[in-house]
């Protein structure tokens, strides 16, 4: 056998082996989900959450919410925060040196003051210009951190710093959060008893428009622009089958950067986020576990399914473009950075399973579609496609894919049913039979674009400018 | 052996046409199972519309009655009733407004309950062998006042299963107040921090009563009955369990120790001597813990104490320190100490603005 034919007969085999593992993988992950969103809804069906809110037992935790540019709808953001059930919280706003009217706005909507810190930089991060406290009682809940701009993961670390709780939630400022977010965020903290919880996730769904007033979701609507519908879709995907399944078996590497809690000392130790990579959220993950798994302790990363907290999805391809191209090269720079995780035992089912998924199905998933979509190209105008073998493949694929986001969509009616209009599941489901051919084909172009960013070194954040939930657009 | 042609006898288009057919059946299914769901949500939000109008009719009669309430059964609920999903739906509206009203009107929703046969559910649900439903179970009987069931109940304060478990310790608390935590005395399952609380809150709403096991369960080989002992102790301040509590700062259980201290500052005067000992091995957030009881209990007595943790090199540490002098009559030795360290003035800044000096 010749060496080129050696060569085609390894790609025609890897890759199908690469689709089967991975057609698996969706079923495994589709199946586990199933078990544990059941689990947890008879666990909880009849939880009084509201023992917590008020309760003096119940453990004290800061907010910190990095606020960069955000002059427009602050104001807002922090009233909604501020509004949110739980009697011991700490809200700390970090205005990540803004230069707009982000800090005065606050200064004078909340009557702050500053106030005599000391601040520990217990992570390092750029300096702290000043800490400020309201004169009013009724905002005493609420800490602003002015500081010199160093970028989210900067931001969160000076967060981290001043920060006053044992539990730290850190969430994007211009979320919407359900109102008993935090009792159903720290419940997992409180019931674990085997392994000591270092972080919990808590699913993000698209807000884009739903009817917001105050800071507060009024009625949840389906988005109408395509991108940000194509979205919802992805995210009842990512967080109600393959976070739920990934969860069940504490294998999370990745806590949404919109929000999580986290256990402060493990974060604080493991040395908090890392301002080198624009994956920062995946990255504090994945060296807390790391840490843990280095001490032998056994640890807990959890995961609640209840729709907790609410985004602005971009509704343009420009802006998902960036962001898509943001989220490839945080995946790969943390995997980088931890590379020594790779099939390596002795971090168990985090470097047996977790990481290898990772690496394989989500960094290199967008890189070998690309190739083989170049190489399709290539064997079109060579004339050497065999179309019958071609459509069939295809069609065997696009049906996978229509079977697994039916599969989502019927989780979601059966579990927490945000979509309650028939019209709106099926423009849902409508919606869901163009991605293979529009949205998908979209979103492996931005990744490939990431890794050439990436190869580049360019390594910016990428402006993403929001709407804003009704109110003057913002940049961030 | 293996070829390409191998690969397209294995991978033929027939296959895949076939795989493809079968994908595209059970996304079909998914659709219409996704129709069949939301017609049947439909259709029990307007059964449950029907059957809230018809029970706050009796609800609020049963609010406003002292007397107990006879309830007449209309054919509507009648019908609504035959379905267990509707029946379970009455109990839950039942329970929400149970635990939302005191006094005589109480009487009145059990009585309601009873009435409607839903108390044969809820025990059938205690007898099943799913714990969902046995912990459901329990939770309705509680939540219903059925103490005949009680017995029964405090059979699964020791369940293997988490949830029946925490609903039966509850159950038992509920019913029996104080008394019901003698299951603290058997339990070998752990009491997570949640399952506290709840008992706490539960407590909290009671007149305080004898404890006689408490000396048992602060020395229980169970480390969760242990630190829930150790909360009773604090919170009620049972002072003569002094030394079981000073016994407890020995504990290889950081949270038994960190709430040991705790407790020792609300049933004693002055930090007990062993605290000062123990003080160099603990873990920073035991530390500070420990410097803020001085900052309660402690006097000018402990001032060398606390004056050396402004060495440490954990700025909270000396934070806390801080503070617990400027309580025990430290302050100036505290500002000797900050001249010209950087640290300790901008830590007594802080010290200072929080204490509005």
């Amino acid at each position: 056998m010749m060496a080129w034919e050696i060569a085609v007969l390894m790609l025609t085999y890897g890759i199908f082996l690469y689709a089967v593992t991975l057609l698996t993988a969706y079923l495994l992950i589709g199946v586990a989900s199933v078990g544990e969103a059941q689990k947890y809804l008879r666990k909880n069906e009849f939880s009084d959450f509201r023992l917590l809110a008020t309760s003096r037992h119940a453990p004290s935790i800061s907010i910190l919410a990095p606020a960069y540019n955000e002059g427009a709808t602050i104001i807002e953001n922090v009233r909604s925060l501020l509004s949110l059930h739980y009697s011991d919280l700490e809200v700390v706003i970090i205005n990540d040196g803004s230069k707009d009217d982000c800090l005065q706005k606050l200064i004078d909507g909340y009557d702050l003051v500053k106030i005599e810190k000391h601040v520990q930089y217990r992570i390092a991060t750029k300096e702290v210009r000043g800490v400020y406290k309201s004169r009013k009682a009724v905002y005493r809940k609420l800490v602003v951190v002015d500081k010199v701009n160093g970028g989210k993961a900067d931001a969160l670390n000076v967060g981290i710093n001043v920060s006053s709780n044992d539990i730290i939630v850190c969430i994007d400022v211009d979320c919407i959060l359900e109102q008993d977010a935090l009792l159903k965020m720290i419940k997992p903290f409180m019931e674990e008893t085997s392994a000591k919880v270092i972080a919990s996730g808590g699913v993000v769904r698209i807000a884009n428009s739903c009817e917001i007033r105050d800071g507060r979701l009024e009625k949840i609507v389906l988005p109408t622009n395509y991108w940000a519908r194509m979205q919802s879709l992805e995210y009842i995907r990512a967080f109600i089958i393959g976070r739920m399944a990934w969860g069940r078996i504490n294998g999370l590497l990745l806590i949404s950067g919109a929000f999580g809690a986290f256990d402060k000392e493990t974060a604080v130790k493991a040395g908090g986020y890392d301002h080198r990579t624009v994956g920062e959220d995946m990255e504090l993950v994945v060296r807390m576990r790391r840490y843990m798994e280095e001490l032998g302790q056994p640890y807990k990363v959890t995961y609640i399914p209840d729709p907790l907290c609410w985004t602005e999805a971009p509704e343009s391809t420009r802006i998902l473009g960036r962001q898509r191209n943001r989220w490839t090269r945080g995946s790969v720079e943390t995997l980088k950075m931890h590379k020594v995780l790779f099939f390596n035992p002795r971090y168990n089912l985090m470097g047996m399973l977790s990481y290898p998924f990772w690496f394989f199905f989500e960094m290199l998933a967008p890189l070998i579609e690309f190739f083989g979509m170049v190489v399709f190209a290539v064997l079109t105008i060579l004339g050497l496609i065999n179309w019958h073998v071609f459509v069939a493949l295809l069609l065997f694929i696009i049906t996978f894919g229509y079977l697994f986001s039916a599969f989502a969509a019927y989780m979601e009616v059966a579990t927490f049913n945000m979509y309650r209009r028939r019209t709106e599941m099926m423009k849902l489901l409508l919606t869901a039979l163009t991605e293979p051919f529009y949205f998908h084909p979209f979103v492996v172009w931005a990744a490939v674009k990431g890794y050439v960013d990436l190869i580049r070194k360019k390594n910016s954040w990428g402006e993403m400018t929001r709407q804003g939930f009704g109110q003057t657009p913002a940049k961030k | 052996m293996i070829s390409n042609e191998t690969f397209f006898d294995l991978i033929t288009p027939v296959r895949l046409y076939i795989g493809a057919l079968f994908f595209a059946s059970l996304t079909v299914i998914f659709v219409i199972m996704i129709y069949i769901r939301l017609y049947v949500k439909k259709r029990r939000f307007f059964a449950k519309q029907a059957m809230t109008s018809e029970l706050n009719h009796w609800i609020s009669e049963a609010l406003l009655e002292e007397t107990p309430v006879e309830i007449e059964v209309s054919p509507t609920l009648r019908h609504y009733l035959r379905k267990p999903i509707h029946r379970q739906y009455i109990a839950d509206s039942l329970i929400n407004v149970r635990k939302n009203i005191s006094g005589a009107a109480t009487g009145n929703i059990v009585r309601i309950y009873e009435q409607l046969g839903l108390k044969k559910d809820s025990l059938e649900k205690l007898r099943s062998m799913r714990w969902y439903r046995r912990s459901r179970g329990i939770y309705e009987l509680y939540m219903m006042g059925q103490r005949e069931a009680m017995d029964e109940i405090a059979r699964y304060t020791n369940s293997r299963n988490e949830v029946v478990r925490n609903e039966a310790q509850t159950a038992t608390v509920g019913f029996n107040g104080f008394a019901g935590l003698s299951f603290l005395t058997t339990l070998t399952h752990p009491l997570n921090a949640w399952q506290q609380l709840k008992l706490l809150e539960q407590l909290n709403k009671l007149d305080i009563e004898e404890m006689p096991h408490l000396p048992q369960w602060l020395t229980s080989s169970n480390a969760y009955v242990q630190l829930f002992a150790l909360k009773l102790t604090d919170i009620y301040q049972q002072f003569a369990m002094y030394d079981l509590v000073i016994r407890c700062l020995s504990s290889p259980s950081e949270a038994i120790r960190r709430q040991a201290t705790t407790t020792i500052r609300r049933i004693t005067g002055t930090p007990p001597a062993i605290l000062k000992e123990l003080f160099a091995g603990e873990t920073a957030a035991n530390k500070r813990n420990i410097l803020r009881q001085f900052a309660v209990i402690g006097s000018a007595e402990d001032v060398p104490f606390l004056q050396a943790q402004l060495q440490d090199p954990d700025d909270s540490i000396k934070l806390e320190a801080s503070r617990a002098m400027a309580r025990c009559e430290g302050w100036d030795t505290f500002e000797q100490m900050a001249v010209n360290n950087e640290v300790l003035t901008s830590i007594g800044k802080q010290v200072k603005y929080e204490m509005g000096l």
